[in-house]
C-alpha cells in the first residue's frame, strides 16, 4: 500500500446534496436564534473534521470528495444538543464518515445512514455529555444571535429568572420528553412546534426548568417548511417521509387509544417532540440507505415510524429515532429483496 | 479393527469418558478444601469490612480471629429457602447488627452484608459478597464512592416499602434517604434499590429477640 | 527451532491468525477485552487448552472413530476447561470472580475445536502441540492489542493502574467498556493487519 499521499480534493458535484444544504441553511439560522452561535461552531467543527476524514480516505482512491459529506456532518451536528463539547462533535463526525461510509467504499455503498452512525456512536460512547445536559431556548429579539450559548451566561434570561434557579439548573433541566415521562409535565403541543421550549414547572414541590433537547428538536415549523422545499424539488422521496409520519401516527393511535397505554403520548406530542420530524424529512429520506423498490420503501418508513413510538415508550431512554433508523437500515436490503421476489412471483403468475 | 463398528465406538467413548471424567473429578476433589476455604475467606473479608473490624493481617486466620473477638452470630431460616446470617457486634459500646442479604440484580444474584444500628434506624455500612454486574458499569457498586454514600443513611421506615432507601432520582425529590445512582448503570441501580428495600422489609419483620446469638468459636465448623 | 516449527508459529501468529484471518473465537474477543488483566487470563486459558487438546486429539487420532470425532473432541476440550476453571478458582479466587463466567466460554471457542479438527486430527503430536500453542498465541496477540486500547479508553487504567495525570486529559469512552467497542476495535485491527500482512498475496476475487 502506498503512503498517505494527499491528492488535491476534487468535489463530486451532487445537485441533490446542494439542495439539502440549501434547505439546512435556514434551519441553522433558526437554531442559532434559539441556542446561540455555538451551534454554528458545532456545525463548522463537524464539517471540518468530516471533510478531512473523507479527503484522507478519498486520496487513497481517486481523490473525489462527495458533497454528501457536508450534508452528513451538518445533519449530525444539528442533531446534537448545544452543550456537547466540541471535541465530541469532532469524534462523532469522524466516526460518521469513516465507519458510516468510507469503510464500505465511500458514497453510495454505505449500509447505514452515516449521520445516524455518528449520532449513535456519541450517544452510546458519551452518554453523560450527550443526554444529561440540556438548556432552554433564548427568546425575544435578537434571541440567540446576541449570545454564544445559554451555558456561557452568568445569569439566566429574564423569562427564566425567579424560583431561585441558576444557569447550572438550566443545563441539567428536563427536556419535554423527560418531563412528560418522569415528572408528568406535558409541554403544550403548539410550543413544541414553535420552539417556545423553556420555562419552569413544578413537580412534587420542586421547581424544574424545561429545556430543549437537540438543536433541531425545537423548530417544527421550520423543518416542515424545509421538508416542503425538498419534496417540491423532488430531492426527498415523499413516500419515505409520509411513511414514517404515518407509521408514527398509526402506532401512537394504536398504542394509546386501542391498547390504552397512557405512557404513549398523544399524536401532537409524538410528532412534535424529539427528532421525529427532523428524521422524517432528512434522515429516512437518505437515498443510499433506504430501499429502492416502492413497496419496500413504504414498509421501511412505516416500520421506522412505528419503532420510534415503541422505543420511546419501552426503552430506558426517551428518544428512539437513532436506533429505529439503524434498525430500518439493517432491514432495508432484505426488504428490497423480498419485494423483488414477491413482484417476480406475481409477474410469473399473471 | 474396524473403527466404525458400534462396539468399538461405544467402547472408545466409554473409555474416554472414564479417563477424562476421573481426571476432572480428581482435580475437583483435590481442590475442594481450597475452594471452600476461599469461599469462607471472601465471606469473612466482606463481613470484617462491613463491620469495619480491626484485622491484624491479611491471612485467613487473621480475619477469623478478628470476627471471633468482635462478633456473635445467629442464623434465621429465610422464607425463600436461604439462611440469613445475623451478626451482632459485642465489643463496641453501641450494639450494631449485620445481616446478609441477597436478591436479583440486573444480570444475576447480588449478595451482600448490611450493617445497621440495633434499632434499625441507621445503616452503618453495606458491602457486597457477590454480584455479576457489568464490569466498569454496574460493577461499580463495589467502589468506595458508591458504598460510602450508605454510611449513616437513615432508611425512611415511614415511606412506602419500595422507597425506604432511594437510589438515583426517584421521587420524592427532597428525600433524605437517597444515594446517587451509578451513571450509565440505570438498571443495576434500579435492581439494587428494589432488592435493598425488599430485604430491609424482611429484616424489619424478623423477631430479633428470638435470635440465639452464639460466639463464633462455637459455630465454627 | 526447525523450519517446520517456525512455519507453524508464523502461520498461527500472522498468516493464519485465528482472529483476523480465520475469524474464529470472536465471542470471547468481545467479552473479555475491556480489561487487560481479564484478557491475559483468558489468553492463558485458551493457549493452555488449545495446546493440550491438540496434543490429546493428535495422540488419539488413530483411535478416534470418525463418526463420533466431534463428540470426542468436545469431551476432551470440556475436561481441560473444567480443570482450568477449578484450578483458577482454587488458586486465585479474586481473579476467578472476574473471569469465571468467561472461562466456561473457552469450551465454545471455535479456535480450539477448529484446530483439533483441522490440524491435530491429521498430524503427529509434536507439531500439533506447537500448532495449538501458535494459534493460542495468535489469538492472544490480537486480544491483547484490543485490550491495550479498550482499557485505557474505557477506564483510564492499564492493568488496573491509572494512566499518568489522567484527570488532566483523559475522558471515558463508554463504548469501549461495552462489547460494541470490541466490534470497532476488532474491525480496525483486522483492517490494519490484513492491509499490512496480506497486501502481497491478495488477489482480486
Amino acid at each position: 500500500m502506498n503512503g498517505p499521499m494527499m491528492k488535491r480534493p476534487v468535489f463530486l458535484k451532487q445537485k441533490n446534496m446542494v439542495r439539502v444544504l440549501r434547505a439546512l441553511a435556514p434551519l441553522l439560522a433558526v437554531c442559532i436564534y434559539y441556542f446561540g452561535w455555538r451551534v454554528a461552531a458545532m456545525l463548522a467543527v463537524a464539517c471540518g473534521t468530516g471533510f478531512l476524514t473523507e479527503w484522507i480516505m478519498a486520496s487513497r482512491r481517486d481523490g473525489r470528495v462527495s458533497m454528501a459529506c457536508f450534508v452528513t456532518c451538518s445533519l449530525y451536528a444539528l442533531s446534537l444538543s448545544v452543550t456537547v463539547p466540541l471535541w465530541i462533535v469532532a469524534v462523532g463526525a469522524v466516526v460518521a464518515i469513516l465507519f458510516g461510509k468510507e469503510v464500505f467504499g465511500g458514497f453510495g455503498k454505505n449500509v447505514f445512514n452515516p449521520a445516524i452512525v455518528g449520532r449513535g456512536f456519541v450517544f452510546v460512547c458519551f452518554p453523560v455529555e450527550i443526554t444529561s445536559r440540556y438548556v432552554p431556548v433564548f427568546r425575544g429579539f435578537p434571541g440567540g444571535f446576541a449570545h454564544w450559548s445559554m451555558e456561557s451566561l452568568e445569569r439566566l434570561p429574564t423569562y427564566l429568572q425567579g424560583a431561585g434557579l441558576t444557569v447550572a439548573d438550566a443545563v441539567t433541566a428536563a427536556t419535554p420528553m423527560w418531563a412528560r415521562r418522569d415528572f408528568g409535565y406535558e409541554t403544550p403541543t403548539l410550543d413544541l412546534f414553535t420552539g417556545r421550549i423553556g420555562g419552569v414547572f413544578e413537580h412534587e414541590g420542586v421547581s424544574r426548568i424545561l429545556a430543549a433537547g437537540s438543536n433541531i428538536e425545537v423548530c417544527g415549523i421550520a423543518i416542515v417548511l424545509a421538508g416542503l422545499y425538498l419534496l417540491w424539488t423532488r430531492t426527498a422521496n415523499w413516500r419515505l417521509t409520509a411513511g414514517m409520519l404515518l407509521g408514527a401516527t398509526g402506532s401512537a393511535l394504536l398504542f394509546r387509544y386501542a391498547v390504552g397505554i397512557a405512557a404513549v403520548p398523544p399524536i401532537g406530542f409524538t410528532l412534535g417532540s424529539g427528532a421525529l420530524l427532523y428524521a422524517a424529512v432528512f434522515m429516512v429520506t437518505d437515498p443510499v440507505s433506504a430501499p429502492k423498490k416502492k413497496p419496500a420503501q413504504w414498509i421501511y418508513a412505516v416500520l421506522i415510524g412505528t419503532l420510534v413510538v415503541f422505543f420511546r415508550y419501552r426503552s430506558i431512554f426517551t428518544g428512539g429515532v437513532v436506533f429505529s433508523i439503524l434498525f430500518g437500515n439493517m432491514a432495508s436490503p432484505t426488504l428490497d429483496r423480498w419485494v423483488g421476489l414477491w413482484q417476480a412471483r406475481r409477474k410469473e403468475a399473471s | 479393527m474396524n473403527r466404525n463398528a458400534p462396539g468399538y465406538v461405544l467402547g472408545f467413548m466409554a473409555a474416554l469418558c472414564v479417563v477424562f471424567g476421573s481426571g476432572v473429578a480428581t482435580v475437583h476433589y483435590a481442590t475442594r478444601d481450597m475452594l471452600a476455604a476461599n469461599e469462607q475467606l471472601n465471606h469473612n473479608r466482606v463481613v470484617c469490612a462491613a463491620f469495619d473490624l480491626p484485622v491484624s493481617g491479611r491471612a485467613a486466620a487473621d480475619y477469623v480471629r478478628a470476627m471471633e473477638q468482635a462478633l456473635e452470630m445467629a442464623t434465621v431460616q429465610d422464607g425463600r429457602g436461604g439462611i440469613r446470617q445475623v451478626y451482632r457486634r459485642v465489643d463496641a459500646d453501641a450494639p450494631v447488627l449485620g445481616f446478609t442479604f441477597w436478591g436479583m440484580g440486573f444480570w444475576d444474584r447480588i449478595e451482600g452484608v448490611a450493617v445497621l444500628s440495633a434499632d434499625l434506624q441507621t445503616l452503618i455500612r453495606i458491602r457486597f459478597l457477590d454480584h455479576k454486574e457489568t464490569p466498569g458499569l454496574g460493577a461499580r457498586i463495589e467502589e468506595a464512592a458508591f458504598l460510602d454514600q450508605f454510611e449513616g443513611l437513615r432508611p425512611d421506615w415511614t415511606a412506602s416499602p419500595e422507597r425506604r432507601v432511594i437510589i438515583g432520582s426517584a421521587a420524592p425529590a427532597q428525600a433524605g434517604n437517597r444515594v446517587d445512582s451509578i451513571t450509565g448503570a440505570t438498571q443495576t441501580s434500579a435492581s439494587l434499590m428494589q432488592l435493598l428495600n425488599e430485604e430491609l422489609e424482611r429484616i424489619r419483620e424478623l423477631d430479633l429477640s428470638e435470635l440465639e446469638f452464639k460466639s463464633l468459636k462455637e459455630t465454627a465448623p | 527451532m526447525s523450519a517446520n516449527a517456525r512455519d507453524i508459529f508464523k502461520a498461527g501468529l500472522i498468516g493464519d491468525n485465528p482472529i483476523y484471518r480465520q475469524v474464529l473465537g470472536i465471542c470471547s474477543a468481545l467479552a473479555v477485552t475491556n480489561l487487560l488483566a481479564n484478557t491475559l487470563f483468558m489468553c492463558f486459558g485458551v493457549v493452555f487448552t488449545t495446546a493440550l487438546s491438540n496434543l490429546t486429539v493428535s495422540l488419539l487420532r488413530r483411535h478416534i472413530p470418525k463418526r463420533v470425532r466431534m463428540i470426542a473432541q468436545v469431551l476432551i476440550i470440556a475436561s481441560y476447561v473444567m480443570i482450568v476453571d477449578t484450578l483458577i478458582r482454587a488458586l486465585n479466587p479474586d481473579i476467578h470472580r472476574f473471569i469465571g463466567p468467561y472461562v466456561g466460554l473457552i469450551i465454545t471457542n471455535c479456535i480450539i475445536m477448529g484446530r483439533a479438527e483441522a490440524f491435530a486430527g491429521q498430524n503427529p503430536p509434536w507439531p500439533s502441540l506447537l500448532d495449538g500453542l501458535a494459534c493460542g498465541l495468535g489469538y492472544s496477540l490480537v486480544l491483547i492489542v484490543i485490550a491495550l486500547v479498550r482499557e485505557p479508553m474505557g477506564f483510564g487504567t492499564l492493568l488496573g493502574y491509572p494512566l499518568p495525570a489522567r484527570e488532566l486529559w483523559w475522558h471515558s469512552w463508554t463504548i469501549m467498556v461495552m462489547p460494541p467497542g470490541a466490534f470497532f476495535m476488532l474491525a480496525i485491527v483486522t483492517w490494519i493487519a490484513r492491509s499490512r500482512f496480506d497486501a502481497q498475496k491478495e488477489t482480486p476475487a
